[in-house]
């Protein structure tokens, strides 16, 4: 009689928790692949594990034998409470995140300086991270066809400017996570972050107020950025990501007066400097290292393990 | 109950993926095959209907991006009916601050006027043959009058018929201790725009001052776009989208087309043949209401 109690609670725990971890994940193993293909099959495998079971329980103490109608007790409707965030997706903590991506001018009517870039993220906590990024712009600055109409137009000469590359160390943080259902159908978990750093970005002025003298150096210019961004997670370690950035420097650009005593002079090539935010959409991707985690805690039921296996 | 991302929809994505990284297991992991209890269920039970059957009134401010000449802040109001939680129809409008007689010109313009006033091409003491502005005023003749603010173009209105869909639903986290519904939605439509622009000149008749003006006209265009809702509670929701609004226009009032192979030199003349195709960026925020006040949730 005193193993009763335990009795009913090893049942309960055995009719329970098979239920519960079919609805929230399936592990990626071959027999759960075997079972997906045997189709109806399936439900007999699960249904005699559990008469093993329930068979055990029987032996040890026949007065605790539970009586469950299991045809019934499937049929009772479900009422199970789903928490806004239950275990998260995606573990970040102590993963590193590569990121190439590409970035698209937002405010420059004149140049645009769309260009490839490569960042490198450390998850120091789940919701920060500290990481470098950089550009390489040269080859991409783009002399747009409105700068000319404007030059012919108006005759009035506005000073340019092209990029060469940018490099900045940058703390990320991470506010926000959810989730969407798509169609109705599937879902996909997504998190929003804001960014921030320090670093530099090399730019010269395009010559155009005297372009027969003045030929420009690249000259690094210390870079602030700002941002906010979007990422999709696909699977646990590779998303999508946008991301909005603002880079705020000061850009040294060309004198639109020139000396006619002395073109040549490089001390009068430069005007006053001017600030310049340079706001980009960086569309790229993620990948999260190690591609494989061990969540802290169990899902009741699920599968602890979250990467490739 | 949701079920988790289907993998076959992104199949061959993630095959390309593995090829890459080597490691074309991982896609299997997130393939998920319901089986059991929950087999057949629907993806979202309880979902609360937020449009099904309501009306969205929605107060909004619209910021135009990657202006040349004139920015706009647009005051508007989006009115939709849910036809189904996924669709509705609708209409979005809203007036500029230019019509509002409040113009918010770029440092561009700011810059050409300050030039231009320089030159004093139209003034009393306008320079002459062989005085050294004279050729920067016989060059601009037809593209700048005595004030280029006034030759340079604004959106006034726009009124915008739209469909809106809602292919996803779900919920964000924010510090891990608020909550709340959201949707991302797509939307497009027909767009009746309001312009004053510089209106046309023939070539020989351009120079003259009462052609540096603007006049009002309409586009009629596509629009299209995406945004977000986060519902705070049954009625009440905030918003953000984006708005692309793409149609040709002279902004500046330039003849820069008309003439030559392609069109591509200036012809001494405004026509439609100076209008640019712009692809017209528009972000918006959005205070969203919906009525009735109390929705209705799925089984």
């Amino acid at each position: 009689m005193k193993y009763t109690p335990i009795g009913l609670l090893v049942a309960a725990a055995l009719w329970a928790f098979p239920g519960t971890a079919l609805a929230q994940e399936v592990e990626d193993t071959e027999e759960t692949e075997a079972v997906e293909d045997e189709g109806d099959t399936e439900g007999v495998e699960a249904g005699d594990e559990e008469d093993v079971g329930l068979g055990d329980i029987c032996e040890v103490d026949p007065e605790a034998c539970p009586t469950l109608d299991m045809k019934k007790e499937a049929a009772k409707p479900l009422d199970e409470t789903i928490f806004a965030v239950q275990q998260r997706f995606i573990i970040k903590k102590r993963r590193f995140e590569l990121q190439p991506f590409w970035g698209f001018t937002l405010n420059d009517q004149f140049v645009s300086h769309h260009a490839p870039g490569l960042a490198l993220n450390y998850y120091i906590t789940e919701v920060l991270a500290v990481g470098i990024n950089g550009q390489f712009f040269q080859p991409f600055n783009n002399d747009s066809a409105f700068n000319a109409q404007v030059r012919r137009a108006a005759r009035v000469v506005v000073p340019l400017t092209e990029y060469q590359w940018s490099a900045a160390l940058n703390f990320t943080y991470v506010p926000a996570n959810g989730k969407f259902a798509g169609f109705q159908n599937f879902i996909f978990h997504y998190d929003a972050y804001v960014v921030g750093g320090i670093g530099a970005l090399s730019t010269r002025p395009i010559p155009v107020v005297d372009p027969d003298n003045r030929n420009f150096d690249w000259q690094p210019n210390i870079a602030f950025n700002a941002g906010v961004g979007l990422k999709i997670f696909f699977n646990r370690w590779f998303a999508a990501v946008l991301e909005v950035r603002d880079y705020i420097f000061l850009d040294k650009i060309e004198n639109t007066v020139v000396r006619e005593d002395n073109p040549a002079d490089t001390n009068g090539w430069y005007g006053p400097d001017a600030l310049t935010n340079n706001v980009q959409a960086q569309l790229g991707v993620s990948v999260f290292i190690p591609f494989s985690f061990e969540y802290r805690l169990p899902k009741a039921g699920a599968d602890t393990s979250g990467g490739a296996k | 109950m949701f079920k988790t991302l289907s993998a076959r929809l992104f199949a061959p994505g993630i095959l390309a993926l593995g090829v890459l990284f080597g490691a074309p297991e991982t896609a299997q992991a997130e393939e998920i095959k319901l089986t059991g209890p929950l087999a057949g269920a629907p993806a979202v039970r309880n979902m609360r209907l937020y449009r099904q059957g309501r009306v969205e009134l929605s107060p909004n401010v619209s910021f135009t991006l990657l202006d040349e000449y004139r920015r706009q802040i647009i005051f508007g109001l989006r009115a939709n009916y849910g036809v189904f939680d996924w669709l509705s129809v609708g209409v979005w409008g809203g007036v500029s601050t230019s019509l509002l007689g409040a113009h918010i010109d770029t440092d561009l313009t700011s810059d050409i006027q300050g030039v231009n006033a320089g030159r004093q091409c139209r003034g009393d003491s306008a320079p002459v043959q062989g005085d050294p502005g004279f050729i920067d005023c016989e060059l601009t003749g037809v593209n700048l009058g005595s004030d280029f603010r006034n030759q340079v173009a604004s959106l006034d209105w726009i009124l915008a018929p739209q469909l809106t869909a809602v292919p996803f639903r779900g919920k964000l986290g924010l510090f891990n201790s608020l909550f709340v519904d959201s949707e991302l939605y797509v939307f497009a439509g027909p767009a009746f725009v309001g312009l004053r622009q510089r209106p046309d000149c023939s070539e020989g008749s351009c120079t003259a001052l009462s052609t540096f003006t603007t006049s009002a006209t309409m586009a009629i265009a596509p629009t299209f776009g995406l945004g977000f809702s986060f519902f705070f509670n049954k009625w009440m929701a905030i918003g953000t989208e984006y708005r692309a609004l793409p149609f040709a226009w002279n902004t500046g009032g330039f003849d820069v087309a008309g003439r030559g192979p392609s069109e591509q030199f200036p012809d001494g003349a405004i026509s439609s043949a100076d209008s640019q195709f712009k692809f017209n960026h528009l972000l918006s925020v959005s205070f969203n209401m919906y009525l009735p006040m109390d929705y209705k949730v799925t089984e």
